[in-house]
C-alpha cells in the first residue's frame, strides 16, 4: 500500500463486491417453503406494544410495520425493550398491551413459519451439529437437511461435533443455522453477530443478504451501527422501550445533515483545525478529533501535513445512525464490533 | 466440477407433517441420546444403586456362610424341614438355653414357634447388641427368617413373623420384622431409591436447560407443551426401564434377587413411582431458578428419604419417631411396595395403600408443578 494514501480508511467501501460475501449469497438454496406469491401485507404489524417486568417499563408503545422480503433493524444500546420486542414477536412472552400480527396471524400460530435466533438460545451440549439441525427441523414438522446447512455457516466439517466443544463464534453459527432448519418466510435475528468475530461477522451479513435475496423477510436486532448501515433497508432506532426514529438508513442520515468525524493521533502543535473543510476541531488525550462535510478535502490536506506534523494513526468515521441516535436522545449508542 | 447439467441446490428443509407425533417423536429420541450421554445420569442413577447392591449384598450375604439357630426342641424338627438349606443349622435346646446363648453370642439367635396355625406365626430372637452392632448379623438373621418365610409359603398361605430383641439385662422388645434376607430386602428399595433420583434429576436438567435458554429456543417451535412433557415423561420411563434392568438383573445374577410372583404390579407400581417422582422433578424445576440451587433442593428431597424411609435398614427396630417421621417420605411407600411384592410375594391388597399414596402424592406434584413450571428463566428481558 502506498504510503501516504488515505482512501482504504473510508469504510462506506461498495457492498456486495467481496467475492466471499456474493458466493454465499448465491449458495442458499431455496426450499419448499419459500414465501407464498401470494403473501399480502405485512410480515409483522405491531401497534402500541407495552411490557413491563414489575416496575421497569421495559417497552413503551412501540409501533412496527416489517414489510415482507426486506431486512429490517431494531437498533438501540442494550436494554432498550429490543429483545423483549422480539420475544413478544416470536411468541415467547405476552405482552401488557398492544396488537401483534405476524404473517397475518398470532405469534404463535406463525411459529411453524418464522426462524428465530434468540439472543441467547443455548444448543443441547449432548446433541452433534446435525443432531441439532435434524431435531429443531422435526419440531417445526420439516426435514430438514444438516448438510447443506452446515456448509451454509461453514461447520461442515464439524458436522459431527457435539455442540458444547463448538467455540462460541461456532455455536451463533450454528445458532444461525437452526434459523432455517424449517425454511422460514420470516426470520428473526436476536444480536446475530454478537460474539463473532469479523471475518464471521462478514460471513453472517452475506447469508443474511442471501436470505433477502430469496425473498424471505429478515428482521434483526443489533447494536452495531455498522451492521444496521450495512444490512437493514429499513431501521427502527430504539431506545428507552419507544421508537426513537424509523426510515432508510441513507434517509435518516441524509436529513440530519450530519459530518462525518476524523480521529487522527499526533501533537496537539500542529493546528488541525485550520485544515480546509473542517468545521469543528477538538484535542483530547494525543488525538484530535475533527468534524467536517468535506471528508475527501480534509483527507487530501491532511495527507500533505503527514511528514511535517508526525501525524498518525487515522480513521474516518462516516455520518452515521449513531449520529442519529445522538440527535434524537442526546447519547451515544457507543458500541462498535468486537473482534 | 464436471460439466454438464448444472447441480440443483439441495432445499435447506422440507415440510413432512402437522402432526405434533413427529416432533413428539424426535424430541423423545433426543432426550434419551441426552440421557445416554450424560454421564451424571450414567453414574448418579444407574451406577451408584448398582453398586449398592453389589457391594452391600456382597457385604451382608457373603460373609456368612452359615447361620445359627438355636430352638426348642419342640419347634427343632419343624424349622429343620422348613430351612433345608445348608446355611441354617439348627440347634436343639431349651427355651432358656436358647436365649442364653443368643446372649452370649453362642448362637445367632434363636426361634420360637408361637403358632402353628395358618397362618404361622414365628417369633425371631435376637441379640439387640448384636443387631446394632453388627449390622452383618441381623441381615444374616433376616435372611434366615426369610428362607424360613420363603420355605413355608409353599406349604402354608403366610407367615407372619415377630421380632424380639433380647437386652443384656434380660428385658425384651418386639416388633415387626421385614421377612426378607438383606439383599432381598436392599434390592427394591435401592430400586425405589433410583427411580427417586431419577426423577428429580429430570428436574435438575430441565432448570440447567432453561437456565442455558434451551427451553426457550424449543417453547420457540410450534411443540405442543403437551408434547414436550410427553417426551420428557417417556424418556423418564425408558431409563426407568434400564434402571430396573440392570438393577434387578444383576441383583439376579450375583444374589438370585427375583422380581416376585406379581410382575405385573411390580410394573404398575413401577410406573406409578416413575410418574410421581418426576412430578417431584417438574416440581423442582418450578421452584429452583438456577441449576445449583435444584441440586440443593434435590438434595434436601432424597438424602432424608434415603435414611429415613427404611432403605437401609428395617424401620422396624427404629425409634418410634423415626418411624412417624416415615410417614410423610412417599419413598418409603414405593419400597415398601416394591419389597412386598418381590422380596414378600404379596398381592395388590397388600400395595394399595402403597399405590394409592403414591397416586396421591404424584397427583398432587404433578398439578403443583403445572401451575408454577416456566420455560423462561428467572432473568427476564432487555
Amino acid at each position: 500500500m502506498p504510503e501516504g494514501d488515505l482512501g482504504w480508511l473510508i469504510p462506506w467501501a461498495p457492498r456486495g463486491k467481496d467475492p466471499q460475501f456474493r458466493r454465499r449469497r448465491d449458495q442458499i438454496p431455496a426450499g419448499s417453503g419459500a414465501p407464498r406469491p401470494d403473501s399480502a401485507g405485512p410480515a409483522v404489524w405491531v401497534r402500541g406494544l407495552r411490557k413491563n417486568y414489575g416496575p421497569v417499563l421495559a417497552v413503551r408503545g412501540i409501533d412496527l410495520e416489517i414489510r415482507r422480503g426486506q431486512i429490517v433493524a431494531l437498533l438501540g444500546p442494550n436494554g432498550a425493550g429490543k429483545t423483549t420486542t422480539m420475544e413478544i414477536i416470536e411468541g415467547l412472552r405476552r405482552p401488557d398491551a398492544g396488537e401483534i400480527k405476524v404473517l397475518g396471524t398470532t405469534p404463535a400460530q406463525a411459529r411453524r413459519r418464522v426462524g428465530v435466533q434468540l439472543q441467547e438460545g443455548a444448543l443441547f451440549a449432548d446433541l452433534t451439529c446435525t443432531e441439532t439441525l435434524t431435531l429443531f427441523g422435526r419440531l417445526y414438522g420439516f426435514e430438514a437437511n444438516p448438510k447443506t446447512l452446515l456448509e451454509l455457516v461453514d461447520l461442515a466439517d464439524v458436522a459431527e461435533r457435539r455442540t458444547e466443544r463448538l467455540s462460541g463464534g461456532q455455536k451463533r453459527r450454528l445458532q444461525l443455522a437452526l434459523t432455517l432448519c424449517n425454511d422460514p418466510e420470516l426470520v428473526i435475528l436476536d444480536e446475530p453477530t454478537t460474539g463473532l468475530d469479523p471475518l464471521s461477522r462478514r460471513q453472517t451479513w452475506a447469508m443474511i443478504r442471501g436470505l433477502h435475496d430469496q425473498g424471505r423477510t429478515v428482521l434483526l436486532t443489533t447494536h452495531y451501527i455498522e451492521e444496521a448501515e450495512q444490512l437493514a433497508v429499513w431501521v427502527y432506532i430504539i431506545d428507552a422501550g419507544m421508537v426513537v426514529a424509523e426510515g432508510a438508513p441513507t434517509t435518516l442520515i441524509t436529513e440530519l445533515g450530519a459530518a462525518a468525524t476524523l480521529s487522527v493521533a499526533g501533537g496537539r502543535d500542529a493546528q488541525l483545525e485550520t485544515l480546509p473543510g473542517v468545521l469543528r476541531a477538538e484535542y483530547s488525550e494525543g488525538r484530535w478529533e475533527l468534524q467536517g462535510k468535506e471528508v475527501g478535502l480534509i483527507l487530501t490536506a491532511l495527507n500533505q501535513r503527514l511528514g511535517e506534523a508526525a501525524l498518525r494513526d487515522v480513521s474516518v468515521r462516516p455520518p452515521s445512525l449513531e449520529d442519529v441516535f445522538l440527535a434524537r436522545t442526546g447519547r451515544h449508542i457507543a458500541t462498535e464490533p468486537e473482534a | 466440477m464436471s460439466g454438464g447439467q448444472p447441480t440443483r441446490p439441495r432445499p435447506l428443509a422440507t415440510f413432512r407433517s402437522r402432526s405434533p407425533w413427529l416432533p413428539l417423536v424426535a424430541l423423545t429420541r433426543a432426550n434419551l441420546r441426552l440421557l445416554a450421554r450424560n454421564r451424571q445420569v450414567m453414574v448418579f442413577n444407574i451406577l451408584v444403586p448398582l453398586l449398592l447392591i453389589v457391594i452391600f449384598g456382597g457385604l451382608f450375604q457373603g460373609s456368612r456362610t452359615s447361620v445359627d439357630i438355636v430352638a426348642p426342641a419342640a419347634d427343632a424338627a419343624i424349622l429343620r424341614q422348613a430351612l433345608p438349606h445348608s446355611s441354617f443349622r439348627v440347634h436343639e435346646v431349651s427355651a432358656a438355653t436358647a436365649r442364653r446363648q443368643v446372649l452370649n453370642n453362642t448362637a445367632d439367635f434363636a426361634l420360637v414357634i408361637t403358632g402353628t396355625g395358618s397362618p404361622l406365626r414365628v417369633r425371631i430372637e435376637e441379640n439387640v447388641g448384636n443387631v446394632t452392632e453388627n449390622a452383618a448379623f441381623s441381615a444374616a438373621a433376616e435372611g434366615a427368617l426369610f428362607g424360613l418365610n420363603q420355605a413355608l409359603l409353599h406349604t402354608a398361605p403366610a407367615v407372619i413373623p415377630s421380632v424380639s430383641q433380647l437386652h443384656p439385662q434380660g428385658g425384651l422388645s418386639a416388633g415387626t420384622l421385614a421377612n426378607a434376607n438383606y439383599i432381598n430386602f436392599l434390592t427394591p428399595g435401592i430400586l425405589a431409591y433410583a427411580v427417586l433420583t431419577a426423577g428429580l434429576s429430570a428436574g435438575i436438567r430441565l432448570v440447567g436447560d432453561r437456565e442455558r435458554g434451551t427451553l426457550r429456543r424449543v417453547r420457540a417451535t410450534p411443540i405442543p407443551v403437551w408434547a414436550f412433557l410427553g417426551s420428557s415423561i417417556i424418556s423418564q420411563l425408558v431409563l426407568v426401564v434400564v434402571q430396573v434392568v440392570v438393577l434387578l438383573g444383576v441383583g439376579h445374577v450375583m444374589y438370585g434377587v427375583g422380581i416376585g410372583p406379581s410382575p405385573a404390579l411390580v410394573v404398575l407400581l413401577l410406573l406409578i413411582g416413575s410418574l410421581c417422582f418426576l412430578g417431584g422433578g417438574f416440581l423442582i424445576a418450578g421452584i429452583a431458578s438456577r441449576e445449583q440451587s435444584s441440586i440443593v433442593l434435590m438434595n434436601l428431597v432424597t438424602l432424608p428419604q434415603l435414611f429415613i424411609a427404611g432403605i437401609f435398614y428395617p424401620l422396624a427396630g427404629a425409634p418410634a419417631w423415626l418411624r412417624e417421621l416415615s410417614v410423610i417420605m412417599p419413598l418409603k411407600y414405593f419400597a415398601d411396595g416394591l419389597r412386598a411384592l418381590m422380596a414378600q410375594g404379596q398381592g395388590l391388597g397388600a400395595v394399595t395403600p402403597d399405590l394409592l399414596t403414591l397416586l396421591a402424592v404424584g397427583v398432587a406434584v404433578m398439578v403443583v408443578a403445572a401451575r408454577i413450571f416456566r420455560f423462561e428463566p428467572a432473568s427476564a428481558g432487555s
